[in-house]
Parts: C-alpha cells; sequence; structure tokens
C-alpha cells in the first residue's frame, strides 16, 4: 500500500487533487482511498488531504502518519510547517514552485518542481488572487514517481472537474513535460 | 365503516398495528349532551349605527371587498342618493365609530364610499319600488334633506315637487361648500338620479314670495327642509359698511360664478365650517386670510382636516380674538379692532367660554372683512300653527311637524347642522310622509326602522324588500370593540387619500382630496372586521370539535347546524372573529 | 458503473435509485453533503421528489412523517444534535409504522462539540422503535440505504442507517452503482395501506385507550421480532440481484474460535486485519461485526457466541454510567446461556480518535492476557 499526502493552503484544491488522483488510480486498477484532514477548514489556512492505493481491499480506517510521497500545492509551507513530518525516507516531494529541486534544502527526499501557477495563469484556472493548481501538479506528479500514467491523470481530470475540463487537463499535460526532477 | 356502535376489541389479533379510526363515531349523538346551542345571528356593525344617513357600512364595504362595485353602490342608493356627496364632504361618524379605530386605525369608509360612486358614477338607472300611489308631496327646498325625501317618496311610487328658491337645486351643497371640496359636477349628476325618477325641480320659487304657503296644502303632504342660511350679525359698530359680507353669502356669491372683490387683505370672524370655506375660498381668490376666532384651537368647531388644510394652505389663525368694531374709511371698512380673549370656566357644550381682557383692543388692516359666526333658520313664511322653538321648527323623530301632513328636517328642524344628518332626517320624513299617504302609524315602526340601538332610520328595514340592512334586519345588538375576537386580526396600515399639491391650490378651485385607487380601495375593504356580520369565514365550521356544522352546499349562504351532534361547547360562537353568533336556550 | 464517491454521495445515490418521492433537508456536519447532492439531482431533475428545505431537524422528521403518511417514499439524515431534536417524532415514526429511511451519520454529541466519529448519538435513540444498521464501507452506505426501504416496507417500521463521519461520509472509495433497472425490479414500487386517503378519510395517531395501546405495543415488538428475518432475507434477495450478500451479523474465522472480536461499523476494517495477523501467528481469533443493531439479532449473536472463552467487544460509544453499548446488550443476549463466554468490553475512537490496527491488537492482546475484565468498561487509548 502507498500513502500520499497533499499540502495545500484552503481554496487551492487539495481535496480534489486527492480525489482526482484516487480515480486515476482507480482507472489503473488500484484500490484506493481518499479523505480530506477530518475537520474544519478555512480559506487560506494551511491543509491536508490524503490517498492510499493498493493492489487489495483498504482495510484501514485511519489518518495517514507516515506517507511515502507528498504533494506540496504551495512551496512557502515548506518553510511555514513541517510539511515532511513522518514523510518516508526516499519518497518523492513534488512541488508547486518556479524553483528548481536543488533551491531546496531537502537531503533525504527526492523532489521534483513545476510551476503549477504559471499554467494556472495560462489556461486561466481560478483567478490571479487565487489559482487552481491542483490540476497541474498532478502531472508532475505522475511524471516524477512513474506510479502511473499521463493519461489516466487526464481522463480522471475531465471525468472530475467541473468547468474547464479541457484546460485542466492541458495544465497537467504541460506539467508533466515541464517537471523538474 | 361501521355506523352503529363503538368497536369494541375481544382479543389481541384483532387490535390494529396502526393507530387508525376503524369506525365511525355517527352512532354517538353528541346532541343528546346540550344544554344551550349556537344560533347564527348578525348584529349591527357600529358604523351603520354611526352612520346619520343610515347607510349599510358593513355592506358596501364587503360588496367592494369582492370588486361588486355596482352591487356596493346600489346598496347605498337604497338609503342615501348621495354617495359621491357624503364620500366627499361628510365628516365619517362612521369611522369615529368604527371598531377597528381602536385596533390600528378606523376602515377608510368615506373614501370607500367615495370610490365606489365614481366608479358606477351615472351609468346605472335607479328604480322606482313601487307603482303610482296617485299622491303628490310637495318639498321645499332642494337641499340634501329635500332632495332626499324627493328621492325616496319618488322611489315609493308617490309624486314629488320641489320649490327650490334659488336658480339651481342643491341648496348648501351647491352655495355653501365650495367647489375644491364638491365639485358641481358631481352633484349635478348625482341630482339628475333624482330628476330621473321623475320628480320634479321647480327653481326660482320662493314660499311667502313667488308662492304662497296655502297654494302648498293643495298637496297631499308637505315636506319644508329650507335650511339656516340667514347669517347672524356680531352687532358690532360698522358692520354694515362697504367691505363687510356674511360667510354663507360670499360662498355663495362665489359658488354662482359671480366677480367678488377682496383686495389683499380679508380678515374672517368665526370658527365654524362656514369661516373655513369662506377663508379658503378667499386663499384662493388671492387673498391674504387671517381667520380670528374667538376660544382657542382646541375649541374650534369646524372639522379638523379642514382647519389643517387650511393652515397648510397658508391661512392665518389669530386665536382668542374677538371682534369690537369694524374700522372704516367713509363707507368703506379699512379694518377691524379686534380684542383679546382668555378661556373661562366650560360652558353648556362643555368648551371652555371666552372671557375678554379689558385694555387689549388692538388693529387689524383689511380689506374684506367677512363674518361667519353661524347662520339661523328663516322661518317666517310658515303659519303659526307649525310650532317652533329656539329658531327650529319642532318636530318628532320622523318630522313630522305640529300640523298633519306637514313635515320639516334638514338644518332647520335638527339641531346637527351636517350633510349626512340632513340626508338621515329627509329619509326618516320620507317613511313617515308615506306612512301618512298609507293611513299607517309611523310610531309602530320605529323600532323596526331604527338602525341598532340609536342609529338612523333604514329605508330597507321600512320596506322590507331592499338588500342594504338585510342581514342585520331585525337585531338591535350593536357589536362593541370588546365582542371582536382580536386573535383572527392582523395590524395593517390604513390607506391615505392623496391631496391636491400645495402649490396647486392657488387661483383654482380643483378638488383637494383626490379619492383613493382601487388597490387602495381593496386594501382598505379588506381591513374590515364586519362586525357582527357572518362573512361565511368557516372559523366556526373549522373548530367545531363534533362536525356539527356544515355548509348549506351549492354555494347558498351561511350554515348549518346539525343538532344530532352539537354538544352546545359554544366554540364556534367563542371562536367566531366577528362576534356573528350566539347561545341560546334550548 | 464503479464509481469513486464519497460516502454521503454513496447514500444519496442509494435514495435517487430509490425514487424516494420527498426528500427533507436541513444541515449538519458531517451529513449535509448527502441532502446537497439529493438537492442537484432533484434540481437537474434526475431525481422527481420533492425537496423540502425545513427549519430544523424536528421539521424535518415530522415532514417525513407526513409524506410517509400520504404512502410516499420519504427520506431524511442527519447527526448528532439534529437527531436528538428529532427525538419525539422518532418515537411517532415508528409508533405510527411508517416505513422511513434515515441516514445518521454517527457524529459525537456536544458538548464539547465535536464533528467526528461517535456512535452514541444513534445509540441514544435505541429505544425509539427505530430498526438500527450500522454500516462499514461506503459500498455498504449504499446497499444498505436501498435494503433500508425493502425490510422498511416489508415490517412498516422505520430504518436508520449509520455510518461513521469522515472515516466514511467524506472518504472516497470506488462504489458499485447498480443500474436503475436492477434497482427496480429488485425493489417494488411503494404501496400499502393505511395510508391518508381523500377517498375513504380517517383519524390517524389518535387516542389509544389502556385496553389496546399494550397489544399495539406487542405487536410494534412483535414486528421488530419479525424484522431480523426480514433483514435476512432483504440481504439474501439482494445478494441474488446483485451479487452482494449481507445479514444481520457477520463472521469470519469464528467457527473454531476461542476468541471472538465484536466490532461494527468502520472499526471492522482494521479489526480484519488484526485476526487476519494473528491467525497467522496461530491464535485461535475471531470476528463478527455487528450489521443490525435493532432488532437486536440475539439468536443471530448468541449462536456465534456460545461456547466461546472470551468475547471483546470494541465500542465506539458509551452509555454513561454503565459502558460500552454493543458489549452490554451482547451480556444481555446472552445472560441465560451456560456456555455463556466472559466479555470484555472496551471503550475506544470516542470523538472521532483514530482506531489503527495497533489499538485493536492491543486491546485484543490485553483481553487475552487477562482471564476476566477488571471491570465492565474498559478503557483503551486514554492519555496516561
Amino acid at each position: 500500500m502507498i500513502e500520499i499526502r497533499i499540502h495545500g493552503r484552503g481554496g487551492q484544491g487539495a481535496v480534489i487533487a486527492s480525489k482526482i488522483l484516487a480515480c486515476a488510480f482507480f482507472a489503473e486498477g488500484k484500490f484506493v482511498q481518499s479523505f480530506p484532514k477530518f475537520g474544519v477548514e478555512r480559506r487560506g489556512a494551511p491543509v491536508e488531504a490524503f490517498l492510499r492505493y493498493d493492489d487489495k481491499k483498504i482495510l484501514l480506517r485511519n489518518n495517514i502518519y507516515t506517507p511515502h510521497h507528498l504533494i506540496v500545492l504551495d512551496h512557502t509551507l515548506i518553510e511555514a510547517t513541517n510539511v515532511t513530518s513522518g514523510l518516508q525516507k526516499g519518497g518523492w516531494i513534488i512541488i508547486n514552485s518556479s524553483k528548481k529541486p536543488q533551491d531546496f534544502c531537502l537531503p533525504d527526499y527526492r523532489v521534483a518542481c513545476v510551476d503549477a501557477n504559471e499554467l494556472a495563469m495560462k489556461y486561466k484556472l481560478g483567478s490571479r488572487s487565487s489559482p487552481i493548481v491542483n490540476t497541474a501538479i498532478l502531472g508532475a506528479f505522475a511524471k516524477a514517481t512513474q506510479m502511473l500514467k499521463i493519461d489516466s491523470i487526464v481522463t480522471a481530470v475531465i471525468d472530475e472537474v467541473p468547468i474547464k475540463a479541457e484546460d485542466n487537463a492541458q495544465a497537467a499535460k504541460d506539467a508533466f513535460e515541464q517537471t523538474t526532477i | 365503516m361501521s355506523d352503529h356502535k363503538p368497536i369494541v376489541y375481544k382479543n389481541c389479533e384483532d387490535v390494529p398495528a396502526v393507530v387508525m379510526s376503524e369506525a365511525s363515531m355517527l352512532w354517538n349523538k353528541t346532541g343528546a349532551w346540550r344544554y344551550i346551542k349556537p344560533k347564527y345571528c348578525d348584529k349591527v356593525p357600529p358604523c351603520n349605527q354611526g352612520c346619520p344617513a343610515g347607510n349599510d357600512v358593513e355592506n358596501f364595504v364587503r360588496l367592494a371587498e369582492e370588486k361588486k362595485y355596482k352591487e356596493a353602490w346600489l346598496s347605498i342608493k337604497e338609503e342615501n342618493p348621495f354617495p359621491r356627496v357624503c364620500g366627499r364632504v361628510c365628516y365619517y361618524p362612521c369611522e369615529t365609530a368604527c371598531n377597528r379605530g381602536q385596533f390600528d386605525r378606523a376602515v377608510s369608509i368615506n373614501a370607500l364610499e367615495r370610490f365606489i360612486g365614481d366608479y358606477v358614477s351615472t351609468d346605472t338607472k335607479i328604480e322606482r319600488l313601487q307603482n303610482d300611489s296617485g299622491k303628490k308631496v310637495a318639498v321645499v327646498g332642494s337641499g340634501p334633506a329635500g332632495l332626499t325625501t324627493a328621492y325616496h317618496l319618488a322611489r315609493l311610487g308617490h309624486g314629488v315637487h320641489v320649490y327650490e328658491a334659488d336658480e339651481k337645486p342643491g341648496g348648501v351643497l351647491r352655495y355653501g361648500i365650495p367647489e375644491y371640496r364638491l365639485p358641481k359636477k358631481v352633484l349635478d349628476e348625482e341630482i339628475q338620479d333624482i330628476i330621473n325618477l321623475g320628480v320634479t325641480i321647480d327653481c326660482n320659487k320662493k314660499v311667502g314670495e313667488t308662492i304662497q304657503w296655502e297654494a302648498l296644502l293643495d298637496f297631499d303632504a308637505v315636506f319644508v327642509a329650507t335650511g339656516a342660511h340667514k347669517s347672524r350679525n356680531v352687532g358690532i359698530e360698522n358692520e354694515e359698511a362697504q367691505g363687510v359680507m356674511p360667510g354663507l353669502g360670499f360662498l355663495k356669491k362665489v359658488a354662482q360664478g359671480k366677480k367678488v372683490h377682496l383686495g389683499p387683505r380679508t380678515v374672517v370672524v368665526g370658527g365654524g365650517n362656514t369661516a373655513i370655506d369662506a377663508a379658503r375660498t378667499a386663499m384662493r381668490l388671492g387673498s391674504q386670510v387671517t381667520i380670528h376666532y374667538y376660544r382657542s384651537r382646541n375649541e374650534i368647531p369646524a372639522f379638523k382636516e379642514e382647519v389643517d388644510e387650511a393652515q397648510k394652505e397658508g391661512v392665518h389663525f389669530d386665536m382668542l380674538s374677538e371682534p369690537v368694531r369694524v374700522l372704516v374709511d367713509g363707507d368703506k371698512a379699512t379694518g377691524i379692532e379686534m380684542r383679546r380673549t382668555r378661556l373661562g370656566d366650560p360652558d353648556e357644550s362643555g368648551r371652555r367660554r371666552p372671557v375678554s381682557v379689558e385694555g387689549s383692543e388692538y388693529s387689524v388692516d383689511a380689506t374684506t372683512i367677512i363674518i361667519a359666526i353661524g347662520e339661523d333658520t328663516d322661518l317666517e313664511y310658515l303659519p303659526s300653527e307649525i310650532q317652533e322653538e329656539r329658531g327650529r321648527v319642532i318636530v318628532d323623530a320622523f318630522g313630522a311637524t305640529s300640523r298633519p301632513g306637514v313635515f320639516a328636517g334638514g338644518d332647520m328642524a335638527i339641531a346637527n347642522h351636517n350633510v349626512a344628518y340632513a340626508i338621515g332626517s329627509g329619509k326618516a320624513a320620507a317613511i313617515a310622509i308615506d306612512a301618512y299617504l298609507k293611513g299607517s302609524h309611523v310610531s309602530d315602526i320605529v323600532a323596526q326602522t331604527t338602525i341598532g340601538e340609536y342609529g338612523a332610520m333604514s329605508m330597507s328595514h321600512y320596506i322590507e324588500a331592499g338588500r342594504a340592512h338585510a342581514k342585520n334586519r331585525y337585531t338591535k345588538s350593536v357589536v362593541s370593540y370588546n365582542d371582536i375576537n382580536l386573535n383572527y386580526f392582523e395590524e395593517q396600515e390604513r390607506s391615505k387619500q392623496t391631496k391636491l399639491e400645495l402649490s396647486e391650490r392657488h387661483q383654482n378651485f380643483k378638488e383637494v382630496h383626490q379619492g383613493l385607487s382601487e388597490d387602495q380601495i381593496q386594501n382598505d375593504a379588506q381591513r374590515c372586521f364586519h362586525c357582527g356580520v357572518c362573512t361565511m369565514c368557516d372559523t366556526c365550521y373549522i373548530y367545531c370539535p363534533d362536525i356539527a356544522i356544515e355548509h348549506k352546499g351549492d354555494a347558498a349562504w351561511g350554515y348549518d347546524i346539525n343538532f344530532d351532534y352539537c354538544k352546545g361547547c359554544g366554540i364556534c360562537v367563542h371562536e367566531c372573529p366577528r362576534n356573528a353568533m350566539m347561545m341560546e336556550d334550548e | 458503473m464503479k464509481k469513486v464517491l464519497m460516502g454521503n454521495h454513496a447514500a444519496s445515490w442509494a435514495v435517487k435509485l430509490a425514487d424516494v418521492k420527498m426528500i427533507a433537508a436541513y444541515p449538519i456536519t458531517p451529513q449535509t453533503q448527502i441532502v446537497e447532492e439529493l438537492s442537484e439531482m432533484c434540481g437537474s431533475g434526475e431525481l422527481k421528489a420533492k425537496f423540502l428545505k425545513v427549519e430544523s431537524e424536528h421539521s424535518a422528521m415530522a415532514s417525513c412523517i407526513a409524506a410517509s403518511s400520504a404512502g410516499v417514499r420519504a427520506f431524511t439524515a442527519t447527526s448528532a444534535n439534529g437527531l436528538a431534536l428529532m427525538h419525539e417524532l422518532l418515537h411517532w415514526a415508528s409508533g405510527a409504522r411508517l416505513p422511513l429511511v434515515m441516514v445518521n451519520v454517527n457524529r459525537a454529541m456536544a458538548p464539547g462539540w465535536n464533528i467526528w466519529a461517535d456512535q452514541s448519538d444513534s445509540l441514544s435513540q435505541r429505544d425509539t422503535g427505530w430498526l438500527q444498521l450500522y454500516v462499514e464501507d461506503n459500498q455498504e452506505v449504499l446497499d444498505t440505504v436501498l435494503q433500508a426501504y425493502y425490510i422498511a416496507e416489508k415490517v412498516n417500521l422505520p430504518v436508520m442507517v449509520c455510518y461513521d463521519a469522515f472515516f466514511l461520509s467524506h472518504t472516497y472509495e470506488a462504489v458499485d452503482i447498480p443500474e436503475k433497472q436492477a434497482v427496480q425490479d429488485w425493489l417494488p414500487p411503494h404501496a400499502r395501506e393505511n395510508i391518508l386517503n381523500t377517498k375513504d378519510p380517517r383519524a390517524f395517531n389518535g387516542l389509544v385507550m389502556p385496553d389496546v395501546y399494550m397489544e399495539m405495543r406487542y405487536k410494534l415488538q412483535q414486528a421488530h421480532e419479525e424484522a431480523v428475518a426480514v433483514v435476512k432475507e432483504a440481504g439474501e434477495s439482494f445478494a441474488k440481484a446483485f451479487d452482494r450478500s449481507y445479514s444481520t451479523i457477520e463472521t469470519v474465522y469464528c467457527d473454531d474460535a476461542e476468541t471472538v472480536l465484536v466490532t461494527s461499523s468502520s472499526t471492522t476494517s482494521p479489526a480484519r486485519l488484526v485476526v487476519e495477523a494473528l491467525r497467522e501467528k496461530g491464535m485461535k481469533i475471531g470476528l463478527m461485526k455487528v450489521r443490525l443493531f435493532r432488532p437486536f439479532p440475539v439468536d443471530d449473536i448468541c449462536q456465534v457466541l456460545s461456547g466461546k472463552k472470551k468475547v471483546v467487544v470494541i465500542d465506539r460509544n458509551i452509555s454513561f454510567g454503565k459502558g460500552g453499548i454493543f458489549a452490554d446488550e451482547i451480556r444481555g443476549a446472552i445472560a441465560n446461556d451456560p456456555q455463556a463466554p466472559i466479555i470484555f468490553g472496551y471503550i475506544t475512537g470516542l470523538g472521532g480518535r483514530d482506531i489503527t490496527p495497533e489499538l485493536v491488537e492491543d486491546i485484543v492482546m490485553e483481553a487475552e492476557k487477562n482471564e476476566r475484565p477488571e471491570r465492565l468498561a474498559l478503557w483503551k487509548g486514554l492519555k496516561s
């Protein structure tokens, strides 16, 4: 079983990202389980969402404490919160940032970056004050981890995103190409 | 379902799983439990009793609410030939009586009446009720009392000949009430309804001058109603000077279209309705106007609303001042010397008596001085056998004078000098004359025709065929505010008439009150409690715990009470929002 | 069609498939998404039902009672304090024998305010005459709401479907959504007697005198007793139609077990992992999931537990002054059995605290170590 934790800020779409990723894994024949951090949410505040996938039925009914991989929708969270808490060594950290992976000092982990803000701007996803970056970053996740096909991400985005589905899918595809590892 | 006996469950199996009635309760004749029983009993609404003209107010309000304006108009016309006049000039004692006034504000009955009259206008013809009797009645004076008598007598089948001293009919309605309160066109149209019934109005015929009293005795009966239009004099020095004129005389000249030159400053002496009408008329003719009254604003006898309008229009008020003498230059008045008064002890009318303050004299410049301190009757033309007292003809409740066959009404016979009372007295006399012509005695029908305990006479009660007052014909009981079940009513704003802009009221006689729109009429008609009159609101029907109250069915009016089941609990009577039911002994 | 759905939307889908005609909605976390999704379904026209926004949960239940009295399928959902506010009307619904279905997303009672998983809300409504089913995953949410209508309409009793806040309500899992036609074939259109009918007017729910009331209560109890078989029958026929089987309880490795772990709701999932692992280590342990709580399937439970050495019950709930409610119910059910096992009642996971496989194993091993429980209510996971 693989456990993934997504860090974002309220309104960036972390919960939807975990659901889309669950759908993508499900399409590839995995058993999935995704959930938000149980509780109350607030725009702009740090939020977390979770995802498990496995080849057999998932019987855990508890929070994820030691994820294998992270997705970080806002790189400022790396300084602001302890995002790597419990992260297993060697795990991927997919960061939404215009910086390069080597700019982050995360020696125990593999880091990949993509400028999802720019892609959100390019495809007019969300607003300038609140770009929606959750779909683009999944392209980077597929690229870096190679745990699933970009096509599965694209299909899941088209199925699950209620508006601008094609633009979101294109942002994920662009991210797949532009990810720096 | 079984109607016949209560079900008794003998074993567990029979008991139903669901709590549900399995049999009817019709076997249980709860009517056997009854000691007293409810009864539908319409009572007299206070507005009906309060209307001096005897309108069935509640009925026309209800018909208006149903948008049956023509029926509403006919209901008024049953009692009163002047809905459009009254809807304008009446000071609405019905609204003072209205129970709703104690709840929030009275229903706008006066404006409703005006709307109904204006809405139906002259399209509908009034029918005679009875065929030609062959009897002839002379009516002297075509003011509201005389014309009302003529109207009702004509409807009752009698020939009516009206003698009018002036060149046109209407009396005080035409010559006393200014155009801005009562347009002549409205008056003419309502008089035309009376003429259409076959009434002859013979103008320029003054009894004692152009026609002699004895000539009237050829008629089967005579009704005299020549009003009170002899203006009183103050009795001060130079009162006869040029530029001093009586209030009614002034109003009459203006009404006749004669040119009246007032000059820049007019003084009006007096505080009655004539004084206010004269002041507002003078103001419209371009003069500056000051009203002098010897008591304070609290004691002023004119209608408060008229006083307020006069003030808004720019009429000045100099209260607590009495005239001393007219100041003259030759035979021409140049002003008036006034003296301050103060209020002393109350007089017999309850108002505080003015007391002169010696040495407080002061002069007021004036180009015209209008004296409007009251009017007296002129009874000189009447024969001595008709008894008088304090300037009024002595009459009974129906207007009968001391001479058989001669009746009197209006201002010359009754104390309340206003249009609605004049109409009421004219109607009472019409009833009495009809009874007299048929050889019966009105004393037998006083109780039947009086609305409520002390209201006006009802023509519908008298002829027993009318539509008005039909639902409460014989009851005397008047519904009070405490009789209303207020739980069923919510406060609702009273509709307000728009009035002519103040800037529009100069140099013309456009009507000031603009009436209500149909939406406003509907709003106010819906505010009516319908005191004491069943509206089939279904409250009794809904509340009856024994389902003993039933609709009559086939859209028939009212309810039946099934006394097999009515147990006499009285909930229907208790809940009736408008006191249209009562309990009575078995 | 398989779809990744959150537990709440699995409930909404079931309501849509059951062709419910009246939905009374009043929001409360963690339930709100159920009626939110239903409002969209009604709004788009895919579900032709009256969507009634009400001013309280009390009114929501009253509306359902009214709709059901008129003979249509009705639905509402609530949680915790919302359910508590319905209390009086819960009695009314069962006393009037109305086949209502309600989802209660199990949430802790306040204060202190807590929106997380805890079964004390619905278990406090134990004696209201409603059937109660506690379900383990999102698939079972959908399947059980459908079965709830089947059961309710057979026994004329209201059914409450309960599942854990967030662990199911907000968690996305793959759910197999049956075809509409298949559901219609399996769940016949609702039709019953004794409904409000203008052509046959009757008074409902009026005064019942002492000479009849007791018999009516007896019949209500009878209906509950009969409902056990109906729940099984519903599960079996559902299995035939949709290939997923359900019953009053579910057992794993119980036949030769010396110790049986008893769970309900989502706690069953980690318990499965623990039992599997301990079996591999050679321990004679089994698992019993209690799905039907009211009526309490006494016979089914006793048959499984009679003769076992130890029974370990995990309760995410508490009856203050006594202890875990499932443990207590089991004690009461098996008390007269001469071969009754020793029963260890553990309280844990209150107010949404995680129940991990490690915690479950800790509970089992502690019970294994002790001959008898030290007291009726044993607590696990308290801060030391």
